[in-house]
């Protein structure tokens, strides 16, 4: 394999349309921050804000009545407790310096401390179930207790590493983690359709006899290409993300990478810091997309139509959808890991009522497919590729 | 090192191509293989290469035989090279790395692939790229590529199409060395006459059989061999002196069998022939070309040069 290695890369770097995506899939991730900081973003600030009012809202709701006796007094001081609280931080985000306010920060206490004493609060409220509007509060105001407890791992980690508050959603950082999720999601897919589509087409169709009769496997040629290909993507992939990531900081607040991310672990979430999250993400991008692009190479040598390729391809990041609406097998079915970054954060596993959703289990199922695929297509390589009468069976006596 | 084919049937679906098709080719051999377009030549490349199913029969190197299991494929790979179609050449590369390509899968002599460049006279081109080569130098780079692979065992598919005379010529000679240094080459080629320069042998294919091998290491009969119209062609056969054997091809040439004819018979046949007006005649064994007109019916010897038209135009 190894001495055709260097003239199949030589087929793959000087074609046009490999050098014409690589370039505009650089740009694309090169100057995605950059496009980024065009769109509508919410601050935090202006979540809050909206908190705020939800708070202000609820005493309307509550007939006053119920706030007569002990527990119902309990629960309105709680309540206005909250709406101050919620005011506090909504001010500290608004002045932009970390997580309190330089000078004042005996009156705005501070946003971490704000934030657990909300999250304490709202885990009382949980506990008022003989409240008269106990179900009101808990249908309009109350987020659900895995979320309260979830925000309060949130500030944990945020106190364990000595990091503020993001108050900045076009932070560096921030744009970093969007476009990692971005690069491992259809964008991927898309990027594999467009340039492994035709990876064996072209020798098959234009360079027939040039490309036939080598006495190298199909197997390895198929490998070796799918490699080269992945080579590529990553390649133009993380010099994107490094490009932009570069740029953003020129524009924005530099954020910082040890940000806490949320991450779905044994039924449970958990905060880690960004760099770890992205460098999962990207792990797991990396894992999919080779076995994404040895399909795409495998489909390329059956089919030699590259329209047809891509669409199949393309069809295969929607496919588990459609697979995933079915009631689920099991935690370890397929469709569900297509979805990197919802089975990382624990949206699939929530989604779908499975706590076994874990990223963990990513690889192996990967490596699983990657197997499948070797044994189908030792099969499929043993069809003869004929110039003109596709693919025919071997007579072997 | 030997190659051997035996009772190889190919069929495309209910239609049969090549039937039963056996030889057996020594190393040190060249083999001509004639037939018109679409007579199966190159599905017999095709089919012993294992490019296409065949349905049945056997191939065997040596006393090795290669079933149609992927190694075994793998195996015939190594030791049989199909000549490239210039089409099919790869655009953005330049000539050096086809050639380099065809040694370092094959060969692994890398190393001279500068010497093969030289004695192709492709220096001159050969760093560009293939997409600015005229038919030509497609052709000779396609056949340096062979030359680099440098197997036992070579299939020249229309070797010497879209070649000038020189460089008919220069690959006559290189396949000439190639048979020297022990290889089994099959050349499918329309130039008949070149073929008889540096063929061992001859195989006709018609009819999806191996229908004539004319071996050019065997004694061959003479002939009168004979260029003449038909109305002459004519004045002789009503004289009675041709024998029954006596070959027309087409509408112009007669060959004339001379070896069931006594001294005296052939001067009679000779003094007939030259009363004659404007004939050319010439004695000797037949070559590939008339054989070809003669297997498959071709009237490819005009004889008509336009002087009728010439005769009909008026005086100026």
């Amino acid at each position: 394999m190894k001495k055709m290695a260097y003239f199949e890369w030589l087929k793959i770097a000087r074609d046009w349309k490999t050098r014409i995506l690589a370039i505009g899939f650089l740009v694309f991730f090169g100057t995605f921050s950059l496009l980024y900081r065009q769109q509508e973003v919410t601050l935090p600030e202006i979540q809050l804000r909206g908190e705020y009012a939800d708070a202000q809202q609820i005493f309307r709701l509550i007939p006053e009545s119920h706030f007569d006796g002990e527990l119902g007094e309990e629960v309105q001081r709680t309540l206005g407790r909250n709406a101050t609280l919620i005011g506090l931080n909504q001010y500290i985000l608004g002045q932009q310096e970390g997580n309190t306010v330089a000078g004042i920060e005996d009156v705005v206490s501070d946003y971490l401390s704000n934030g657990r004493e909300l999250a304490e609060n709202n885990l009382f409220l949980h506990e008022t179930t003989e409240f008269e509007s106990y179900e009101l509060l808990k249908e309009v105001y109350l987020p659900t207790r895995a979320e309260v407890e979830k925000d309060l791992k949130f500030y944990s980690a945020l106190e364990a590493n000595g990091l503020d508050i993001e108050w900045n959603p076009l932070a560096s950082s921030q744009i970093l983690i969007q476009q990692v999720e971005l690069v491992t999601g259809v964008i991927l897919f898309i990027f594999i359709a467009l340039l492994a589509g035709d990876a064996f087409t072209k020798d098959q169709v234009k360079n027939w006899s040039v490309s036939q009769g080598l006495p190298i496997p199909w197997k390895k040629q198929w490998r070796l290409r799918s490699f080269m290909f992945w080579g590529i993507i990553w390649t133009v992939t993380l010099i994107g993300l490094a490009i932009s990531y570069v740029v953003s900081l020129l524009f924005e607040t530099t954020g910082t990478l040890q940000y806490p991310i949320e991450i779905f672990i044994d039924g449970a979430s958990e905060y880690i810091p960004s760099w770890q999250y992205m460098l999962l993400v990207i792990g797991s991008g990396m894992l999919l997309s080779l076995v994404i692009l040895l399909l795409t190479t495998g489909l390329s040598w059956i089919i030699r139509n590259i329209y047809l390729t891509i669409l199949i391809v393309i069809a295969l990041y929607f496919a588990p959808a459609i697979w995933n609406s079915l009631p689920p097998l099991t935690a370890w079915q397929p469709s569900f890991y297509v979805n990197i970054q919802g089975i990382l954060q624990g949206e699939s596993a929530f989604q779908y009522g499975l706590d076994g959703l874990v990223f963990w289990k990513l690889p192996f199922i990967l490596l699983g497919i990657w197997l499948l695929l070797e044994i189908s297509f030792k099969q499929i390589f043993n069809l003869i590729p004929t110039q003109s009468l596709g693919l025919q069976r071997r007579k072997i006596k | 090192m030997t190659l051997t084919v035996k009772d190889m049937t190919v069929a495309y679906g209910e239609r049969t191509v090549l039937e039963k098709i056996s030889f057996t080719i020594e190393n040190g051999t060249i083999i001509g293989l004639v037939a018109p377009n679409g007579t199966g030549k190159t599905t017999l490349f095709n089919a012993i290469m294992r490019f296409i199913p065949i349905k049945s029969g056997e191939i065997k190197i040596d006393e090795t035989v290669y079933s149609a299991s992927e190694s075994d494929v793998l195996a015939l790979h190594e030791k049989i090279t199909f000549f490239p179609n210039q089409a099919d050449l790869y655009d953005n590369f330049s000539g050096t790395e086809h050639i380099k390509m065809y040694a370092k899968v094959w060969s692994g002599r890398e190393q001279e692939v500068e010497q093969i460049i030289d004695r192709l006279q492709m220096r001159d081109y050969v760093d560009r790229v293939v997409g600015t080569y005229s038919l030509g130098m497609r052709q000779r780079l396609c056949f340096a590529m062979m030359v680099a692979a440098n197997t036992p065992i070579m299939f020249m598919d229309e070797v010497m199409n879209g070649l000038d005379p020189e460089n008919v010529s220069l690959v006559s000679d290189i396949l000439i060395d190639l048979r020297k240094s022990g290889k089994i080459i099959i050349v499918a080629s329309h130039l008949l006459d070149n073929l008889d320069e540096y063929a061992d042998k001859v195989f006709f294919l018609k009819d999806r059989i191996l229908y004539r091998v004319n071996d050019h290491h065997q004694p061959k009969p003479d002939y009168f061999r004979i260029v003449c119209t038909q109305a002459q062609a004519g004045t002789l056969e009503a004289a009675d002196l041709l024998p029954k054997e006596t070959i027309h091809l087409g509408n112009s040439v007669l060959c004339i069998p001379i070896e069931g004819l006594n001294e005296a018979q052939q001067m009679a046949l000779y003094q007939h022939i030259r009363k004659l007006e404007d004939v050319e005649i010439k004695i000797g064994p037949l070559g590939t070309s008339e054989y070809y007109s003669h297997i498959y019916g071709l009237e490819i010897h005009s004889f008509d040069r336009g002087q009728a038209a010439h005769a009909e135009q008026p005086d100026k």
